[in-house]
């Protein structure tokens, strides 16, 4: 994390200012080294065969399409088919379904009336406007059926993602060696395309909800695990021993004080979870699933580009209620430690009172849904189409602009990709696993992380996927630097205004939630279909993290050392470069690392618009190639792990561990991370969560 | 003490009085149907639509035959053409209507022949043709590219930043059964086939290149909405032969042909027809042309809701689904 302690002060300057002394003929060296290491890479191309060798390639995929096979023609006999799997799938489908119809039955507006209801008890009246005015807008857009096979999605998903997720991090967190056997565990969850694992799930249960639930279980279960895990680990040792010298028992010690003491860190969990839930929505609905997802892709499919984006707001507004009533839930919690009573507009109530009241006013509001309004669908007359308004606005746009940005794609393609893309795959395979690992050891200093790096790449010629691979490796090195040279200055001036911050605000978090679906129709209109469209869905994904922890990074610089740079007289340039962003560095380069991962997580979608590569190995795969489908998405993960790996030990200072947790948070951004980590260490803000305190 | 047994009490006073709400009817559809509709409502026949209109056109008209002349339930699932073998042959869903013999030979093979659960349904009517299509306004400056000839001298003209050195021939969704690049080696021909990975990524290029009149190749076929909407022209390719056809199965990568007419065929769960002899008469004997199901699927693409662009359709043309619903009653009385 981002925090820079005062004991590590001075170890900083002083390296601010070796780095300053360096800096004095810094770019000869690089040149040298840049120059020798272009020496090499033309020599090697030049004596040795380029890319991977045939003869060393397994074909991976042959065992999957067999097992697919032999799926096929036994999937109605085979004994755990019909007693196991096949009972399993129609449960869920038919629970699924029949929570849908349930929240249909409660009419629109008793089901309003009870997510406004639920969002004020748990989270204040604040957050219950919010929820007010989410859900409405999803009514307003004409998506409230719609959104319901959604929401019900998400509530079955993450139910049974926190029973699984809650009592294996309490597990982690007491056996140190499942943890760590976990992590890689989870790092593929997290980072194999959804679409790789989906295959698995659509070959044993078809289609449906139960498919969808498992993906996005799949996908969702990590944040679960690990900040509950995280939570019990940071429960003060002191509390720990108080309850063992009051003669708890093991189970007693879990139950009253160190699951309450984890609670707001576990709540950040449930709302992470929530979140990737979320996020795999229009994933679901490519096996079928209704709701807000698959009114997505049809819109998409049809190409009415206002539908789709009326559909990702609706699923957007979705997101922002539930992100900020989550949240809000856990802030609410430990502000009212164990109190009783709600203070409203001077009024002073039970909370018991409270919920009675509020549970009238559900009741009644789907009383008058059902019996007086007579309608469980909101009514049509009121729904504001923007569709066609939308419409209008993307072909003026594109007629408009298309001409100069199609041209900057052709250039863009001609000049830089495909040159990149040539020189990749011209390099002998032996020569890039080794670049990786030089780039490992040089960024880690440790020999383990170089010998895996080179493994892991290597791995990706062995199955077969080195060209596309190399073809991916050029796009997201192109999207990466790119982003990078976006964020960093938009974080710098985020970083001097707070209202730049707060506008920005709302508008990265749209970028993050907003299914990259919604807007590839346009892209590939103003781009050309290719390998530009797909950069720049990553970059709209993968600009967020990147600017929020640069503005994290410089508001974090110690007001001291700024003071003591301009009391030598720095200007702000100098004070920038100097001061500020070498001892942003680690937040930047966390940027870094998270830009990396967003953009390779969205090499399927690039695939999806004629970026080839690996992604569209994956897209090929699903229909008729399963093996391959799932050997493509392993090799996304190999590739994530190695550049994750090499990126994070960039990021600490030279000789630390790079053994740091997976970022928490990491789905949208450093204000989540920042809070969470108030949440969980509160060394930050005074008056934090005070060790010790909870419900007794 | 006091306090809890209140609180249970109102949970209980709550609970009672949402159930109660609950139970209540509240508007829904209706269910319709004159006085000699057979009562099936108690029967779902459960259909596949498959991402693209002419199929939503398809279950659309099924769906309200059955609803409102054989009473049935029905409900319809959205499914990928390859995923729907798979649910077709469990149970879960009864009928797909429009499956292209060029795409699932394995499916065919798989479910089908080997008696995996579906049956042949019969013919949709309808017949599909993949091709290469381009804009009839090339034709102007380039009659040449009436047959595929032409591109060996005009390859220039669609060349493309993502296939430098070549032509493009532009390609979709890689589910779709394809020839492209076996076609442009074995004709000698300078073309390359690009995967855009997508239909709509392949589309919104042809809408592109289509407003700015430029060159553009690509693999489409009819039916399809983007055949009523933009003026194009199929490039001749070598008739089909047996040789052809011969490679196509065995040997794709010989392929230098022409792809063959797509004879679109219906596909059922085996059980259906006990479930429901009825549905299951009808369905088989329903059959329409390609221009038919054009006219619904157009409706349906400009926004109209499916069900109404099928009653539309349905009550202008009475003749030619009335056999089909004959062939249905006259299952039902048997």
């Amino acid at each position: 994390m981002a925090v820079v302690r005062d004991d590590q002060s001075l170890l900083e300057l002083s390296s601010a200012a070796g780095t300053a002394r360096q800096a004095e003929h810094p770019w000869s060296r690089r040149l040298i080294w840049l120059a020798a290491i272009a020496a090499l890479v033309a020599v090697g191309i030049a004596l040795f065969p380029a890319g991977f060798p045939d003869g060393l390639v397994w074909d991976a995929a042959k065992p999957l399409n067999t097992a697919n096979q032999w799926v096929i023609e036994h999937q109605r006999t085979n004994a755990l088919f019909v007693h196991v799997l096949v009972p399993f799938k129609n449960t869920i489908n038919s629970g699924v379904d029949q929570l849908t119809k349930g929240l249909a039955r409660l009419t629109w507006l008793g089901l309003l009336a009870l997510i406004v209801a639920v969002s004020g008890y748990v989270a204040g009246w604040r957050k219950a406007v919010v929820a007010g005015i989410g859900f409405g807008a999803i009514a307003l857009l004409g998506y409230w059926a719609d959104s319901l096979a959604t929401l019900s999605l998400i509530l079955v998903s993450v139910a049974i993602a926190l029973v699984i997720g809650i009592p294996l991090g309490i597990l982690c967190a007491g056996h140190p060696a499942l943890e760590k056997f976990l992590r890689p565990v989870l790092d593929a969850m997290q980072t194999v395309p959804a679409f790789s694992y989906i295959i698995v799930f659509v070959l044993l249960f078809s289609g449906g909800a139960t498919t969808a639930m498992l993906a996005t279980v799949v996908f969702a279960l990590p944040p679960a695990i690990r900040l509950t895990s995280l939570g019990i680990r940071q429960v003060p040792d002191d509390a720990l021993e108080a309850g063992l010298a009051f003669g708890v028992t093991k189970r007693q010690l879990l139950r009253k004080v160190q699951l309450p003491l984890a609670k707001p860190a576990i709540m950040v969990g449930v709302n992470q979870t929530i979140m990737m839930a979320l996020g795999i929505i229009v994933i679901a609905a490519t096996v079928g699933y209704p709701g807000l997802g698959l009114k997505v892709l049809l819109a998409l499919q049809g190409l009415h580009v206002g539908q789709a984006l009326a559909a990702g707001l609706a699923l957007v507004a979705m997101a922002i209620v539930l992100d900020r009533v989550t949240f809000g839930w856990s802030e609410a919690d430990r502000r009212r430690r164990g109190s009783t009573d709600v203070h409203l507009f001077g009024w002073s109530i039970s909370r018991r009172v409270l919920l009675i009241l509020l549970a009238a006013t559900v009741i009644v509001a789907v009383v008058v849904g059902r019996q007086v309004l007579r309608q469980q669908d909101f009514p049509d007359t009121y729904v504001v189409s923007i569709a066609p308004t939308v419409d209008r606005v993307d072909e003026s746009v594109i007629h408009a602009i298309g001409h100069y940005t199609r041209s900057l794609s052709d250039v863009g393609t001609t000049r830089i990709l495909t040159p990149l893309t040539d020189l990749l795959t011209a390099m002998p395979w032996w020569m890039v696993c080794l670049g990786a690992a030089a780039a490992a050891f040089a960024a880690a200093r440790r020999w383990t992380l170089a010998i895996m790096s080179f493994l892991c790449i290597a791995a990706i010629g062995f199955v077969g996927q080195w060209d596309n691979a190399m073809d991916t490796l050029a796009q997201v090195i192109v999207g990466v630097v790119v982003s990078v040279a976006i964020a960093i200055p938009i974080g710098i001036w985020s970083s001097r205004s707070d209202r730049v911050q707060r506008i920005l605000k709302p508008l990265l978090d749209g970028m993050q939630t907003l299914p990259q679906f919604v807007y590839l129709v346009p892209v590939i209109a103003l781009f050309h279909v290719g390998r530009i469209p797909g950069i720049i869905a990553a970059l709209i994904y993968a600009l967020p993290p990147c600017i929020r922890l640069t503005d994290l990074g410089i508001r974090q610089v110690p007001h001291d050392r700024v003071e003591a740079a301009l009391a030598f007289g720095a200007d702000e340039r100098q004070l920038l470069r100097k001061v500020q962003l070498p001892l942003a560095k680690p937040s930047i380069m966390l940027g870094v690392n998270q830009t990396i991962m967003m953009v390779l997580s969205v090499v399927i979608i690039a695939g999806l618009v004629g970026g080839q590569g690996l992604g569209y190995q994956v897209i090929n795969g699903l229909s008729h190639d399963f093996g391959t489908a799932l050997v493509a998405g392993l090799c996304i993960l190999l590739l994530a792990i190695v550049i994750d790996r090499i990126t994070q030990a960039m990021g600490q200072p030279a000789g630390r561990a790079a053994t740091g947790p997976h970022p928490i948070g990491w789905f949208f951004g450093t204000s989540r991370a920042r809070r969470a980590a108030v949440e969980v260490g509160g060394d930050e803000i005074p008056g934090a969560i005070p060790a010790g305190k909870g419900e007794g | 003490m006091r306090s809890r047994r209140r609180a249970l009490l109102s949970c209980a006073v709550v609970s009672l009085a949402l159930v109660a709400a609950a139970c209540s009817d509240v508007s829904s559809s209706s269910s319709g149907g004159g006085a000699s509709v057979p009562a099936n409502s108690d029967t779902t026949i459960n259909f596949a639509i498959n991402p693209w209109d002419g199929s939503a056109a398809n279950v659309a008209v099924a769906e309200y035959l059955l609803k409102n002349q054989l009473g049935y339930s029905v409900s319809d699932k959205n499914v990928n053409e390859f995923a729907q073998f798979k649910q077709l042959s469990t149970g879960d869903l009864d009928a797909t209507l429009e499956v292209w013999p060029s795409g699932h030979a394995d499916d065919y093979k798989n479910y089908i022949a080997n008696d995996n659960g579906v049956v042949d349904g019969g013919k949709l009517g309808a017949i599909g043709q993949i091709g290469w299509w381009f804009p009839t306004y090339m034709l102007q400056d380039h009659p040449e590219l009436k047959t595929w000839d032409g591109l060996k001298q005009d390859w220039q003209l669609f060349e493309t930043p993502n296939t430098p050195g070549e032509g493009t021939i532009l390609d979709g969704d890689p589910s779709y059964v394809t020839f492209d690049d076996a076609i442009a080696k074995n004709l000698g021909l300078n073309m390359k086939a690009y995967y855009s990975g997508s239909e709509s990524a392949e589309l919104t290029e042809l809408d592109t290149a289509y407003q700015d009149k430029k060159p553009i190749l690509m693999y489409l076929w009819t039916p399809h909405w983007a055949m009523g909407k933009y003026d194009m022209t199929m490039m001749g390719l070598p008739k089909v032969t047996d040789q052809c056809t011969k490679d196509a199965a065995d040997s794709p990568d010989a392929y230098a042909c022409a792809y063959p007419e797509d004879v679109l065929y219906k596909a059922f769960n085996d059980q259906l027809q006990t479930k429901a002899p009825a549905a299951f008469a009808m369905l088989s004997a329903m059959q329409w042309t390609n221009d038919q199901q054009n006219t619904v699927s157009a409706d349906i693409h400009s926004g109209m809701d499916p069900q109404e662009a099928a009653q539309k359709w349905i009550d202008a043309n009475p003749t030619v689904w009335q056999p089909w619903v004959d062939a249905g009653l006259a299952a039902q009385a048997a």
